[in-house]
């Protein structure tokens, strides 16, 4: 049993104490409710990415500097927050940091692959409208805090996605498809009503049932599976912008206030 | 076709222009009649639905808000077709964003043409004219001749803050859009009559130009 929250936050503020075992604290992070508040994410987030909250670089490097200067005026100190992003945009998020939208591209290939297995009749509709998977695309790229009202709701996501394997936003993505199948297939069947309607993320979707199924269907359907129906071919890891952009940053850093947000006590909250 | 002014007309247009010229917002003050001061960057694609009442009929203008970062271009293709009409907004405290307009105005014509081979009706909008720096448009005339020499169907100044020309920038598209989708019918079908509306010819249209 999880048993309670406060229990529950004890028990996960002593698996926090080194040496830490990540498996334990990955668990702990996917499984219902996640880390629960944010004292605890600013301990066990950084330890997801395997990062010495010790060890921070006094000076971060210049494009860095140059986003911070923009958000600076909100924000006492940015080294947690700039050192995980900084991971983040070297592995989960690397491949939004493309100058182009070739990788990103590929990823959003995965969810139709998905949908085809798990209800067949919802896959064929959405084909037929040529609804496209382009209503995702912030979903991914922001890890749904561009279309969550909740600020709780996107502190849980990152809870399970920094546990997770960095393709778990689209498996996500195709839970809440999945979750609306009886609304979509009674929308029109056309591009613009279907992506209206797909693009928007209801208030009241149920997360936490959300987010165990996307776990079932990344054991189901492991990408490795997937990865033979996709119709697209990708462009190879190799060869790709390690080097993170100026303009790129800035973008990174917009897109995941969550966690500048939560990892900066000094930020003001929302 | 023969109950041409019974029918319900649907219209894509789209929105396109740079980042940040104002784009989501223009949408929003004429559908929604609010605006937000909170900047939030579209990504991907999202589009808005305005009913009008024009010569007794229904028109549904569906306006896809395109984003403006260049890097999804390729992505947003696919949410040109069909459309009818375009609005290319750039922001008059911005120079950068008005050398993007032909570049967008390019981007379009090779994206989408109409059934006859034609360019969709497109109107230029300079946005944030609230901001008092209308340097750049305060020549009206050289702006039509950019007009002219761009094909855009006409220019509005616009605010979407103060609610400046958004309603008239749009009415002179729909206007352009009618008439080219007559145009279109007339030369396919000879003898097809539509006799509640003026034939008027695309790239002409001064009326639409905003008086100085």
């Amino acid at each position: 049993g999880t048993g309670s929250p406060f229990s529950r936050t004890t028990a996960l503020n002593m698996k926090v104490k080194d040496p830490v075992d990540i498996e334990t604290l990955r668990t702990a992070a996917a499984s219902k409710g996640g880390l629960l508040t944010d004292e605890l994410r600013r301990k066990v987030w950084p330890k997801l990415l395997n990062i010495n909250v010790y060890d921070l670089p006094h000076k971060p490097d210049l494009s860095w500097k140059k986003t911070l200067l923009d958000i600076q005026t909100d924000m006492k100190r940015g080294r947690m927050a700039i050192a995980m992003l900084d991971t983040l945009s070297n592995f989960h998020l690397r491949d939004f940091m493309d100058p182009t939208m070739d990788s990103t591209k590929h990823i959003l290939n995965y969810l139709m692959p998905i949908l085809e297995q798990v209800d067949a009749e919802l896959h064929d509709f959405m084909i037929r409208a040529e609804v496209g998977t382009i209503f995702a695309l912030s979903w991914l790229i922001t890890w749904y805090g561009h279309v969550l009202s909740e600020f709780k709701h996107t502190l849980r996501l990152y809870d399970f996605f920094l546990a997770s394997h960095p393709l778990m936003p689209i498996y996500l993505a195709a839970t809440i498809v999945l979750h609306r199948e009886k609304e979509v297939k009674q929308t029109e069947c056309d591009m613009a009503m279907v992506h209206h309607l797909l693009s928007r993320i209801p208030p009241d979707l149920p997360y936490e049932l959300l987010i165990g199924q996307a776990q079932e269907l990344f054991e189901q359907y492991p990408p490795s599976l997937l990865a033979k129906r996709l119709t697209v071919s990708s462009t190879s890891s190799s060869g790709r912008i390690v080097k993170v952009k100026e303009k790129k940053t800035a973008e990174l850093f917009r897109n995941h206030l969550c966690l500048v947000k939560t990892c900066e006590r000094g930020f003001k909250k929302q | 076709m023969q109950n041409n002014h019974h029918k319900e007309r649907l219209y894509k247009i789209l929105v396109i222009g740079d980042l940040g010229v104002g784009k989501t917002s223009i949408i929003k003050r004429y559908v929604h009649h609010n605006f937000s001061p909170n900047y939030r960057a579209t990504i991907g694609v999202d589009f808005a639905l305005k009913v009008l009442t024009w010569d007794q009929e229904t028109v549904r203008l569906q306006l896809w808000d395109i984003a403006g970062q260049e890097r999804f271009g390729n992505m947003t293709r696919v949410y040109y077709r069909e459309a009818m009409g375009a609005f290319i907004v750039f922001d008059v405290t911005r120079p950068a964003s008005f050398e993007a307009v032909t570049k967008w105005k390019e981007d379009l014509d090779s994206k989408l043409t109409l059934a006859n081979g034609k360019n969709v009706a497109t109107v230029l909008l300079a946005n944030k004219c609230d901001q008092g720096q209308e340097v750049l448009t305060n020549n009206g005339i050289k702006m039509d001749q950019f007009c002219q020499e761009n094909g855009f169907v006409g220019w509005f100044q616009t605010s979407a803050k103060e609610n400046i020309n958004i309603d008239e920038a749009a009415n002179c598209l729909v206007k352009h859009i009618i008439a080219s989708e007559n145009d279109m019918l007339q030369s396919e079908v000879p003898d097809t009559i539509n006799p509640q509306l003026e034939k008027e010819k695309r790239g002409t249209c001064s009326s639409c130009f905003r008086s100085q």
